[in-house]
């Protein structure tokens, strides 16, 4: 879609045209889910949380100023809206020490079918899910340790160390 | 003789360049998520409050033809401002207006006349978001300044009268 047309369906939707919304839900839905289905790992739950960020830019488009583009602005809500939904859990595998070998923490998921190799994307579903959220986030979609110590409500260390530790954990799945 | 080992971060950079920007879901999502739209935002019946809607147009075109007058040098009839851009006022109009929104979508509006504030505050908004981009592009101006705070002055003041309206 190009921008002019995308404004203009953008204006359309916020003024509560279900139509010209279903445009952009197609015209967004491969971006919107990709970044789900990252950072759930699953994608059924992906799918799950793709249908909650459209269901929640459909409430909170009257609100959209257009100060940054509608892409841009629906990322940053599918992240919230995963994150919203994750957060009690990842506090939870977020709560780690950090130790000089990150991959004593916790037996990963990680390959269980040795010798096959794993793409990027295999391998991220398998990791632990507090250091796949850091990693998507850090290393895949360029937010800041401070940013995501923000949004995940961990501290901006255990960001750090669950960076590290998914990072060693997927280069050793990869590395196979 | 063997390479140096490159480090974790730099042997993912060639995996991540890789990976695919966009995923389609396995199934259309589509159907879902119509059914959860709330349909209080929908275009639906039609009946325009004429009066809000005629204030809105006004306060638009006024500030369409005093924005061309401005791009094209031609001194403008109607002075907005004369004062030094003052931004913690547009700051707390905005947010006045923001409470006052929040405010409104909570409260029990007759569906219709949802759907008749929502068109016309896409209206204000835009106007609003129109103003911002010249303010950013000359921020000295007190002109467009004053065309902000007029926009903004207007969301308020919408927001006030729709404050009034019965509820169903």
């Amino acid at each position: 879609m190009d921008p002019d047309a995308l404004s203009l369906e953008v204006r359309r939707a916020q003024a509560g045209d279900a139509d010209a919304f279903a445009a952009l839900y197609r015209a967004h839905v491969g971006r919107v889910h990709a970044v789900c289905l990252r950072l759930e790992g699953d994608p059924a739950a992906a799918e799950e949380r793709t249908q909650d960020v459209f269901v929640r830019a459909w409430d909170r488009l009257p609100g959209f100023r257009h100060e940054s583009a509608f892409g841009t602005w629906l990322h940053r809500l599918a992240v919230n809206v995963v994150l919203a939904h994750r957060r009690t859990e990842w506090r939870r595998d977020l709560r780690v020490t950090v130790v000089e070998e990150p991959e004593l923490l916790e037996a990963p998921r990680l390959a269980a079918d040795p010798g096959t190799r794993m793409d990027l994307d295999a391998a991220m579903a398998a990791l632990p899910p507090g250091a796949r959220a850091v990693f998507v986030l850090h290393d895949i979609e360029g937010y800041g340790h401070a940013e995501i110590a923000e949004m995940s409500g961990i501290a901006e260390g255990t960001s750090k160390a669950q960076l590290f530790r998914a990072r060693r954990l997927l280069r050793k799945a990869l590395d196979r | 003789m063997t390479g140096q080992r490159p480090d974790d971060e730099t042997f993912l950079r060639s995996h991540i360049s890789d990976l695919r920007r966009s995923i389609e879901p396995a199934h259309d999502l589509w159907p879902p998520i119509e059914a959860r739209l709330t349909p209080r935002r929908r275009v639906g019946a039609r009946r325009p409050l004429y009066q809000l809607a005629a204030a809105i147009a006004l306060v638009a075109i006024s500030s369409a033809v005093t924005w061309f007058l401005v791009r094209r040098d031609i001194a403008p009839v109607v002075v907005v401002a004369t004062a030094p851009v003052d931004r913690e006022g547009l700051a707390r109009l905005a947010r006045a207006g923001d409470v006052m929104e929040e405010g409104l979508g909570s409260s029990d509006l007759a569906p219709e006349t949802r759907a008749v504030l929502a068109r016309n505050l896409v209206v204000i908004d835009s106007a609003i978001a129109e103003c911002q981009r010249a303010l950013d592009a000359d921020p000295g101006s007190p002109v467009l300044a004053g065309l902000l705070r007029a926009a903004h002055r207007q969301r308020v003041e919408f927001l006030q009268q729709a404050a009034r309206l019965p509820r169903s």
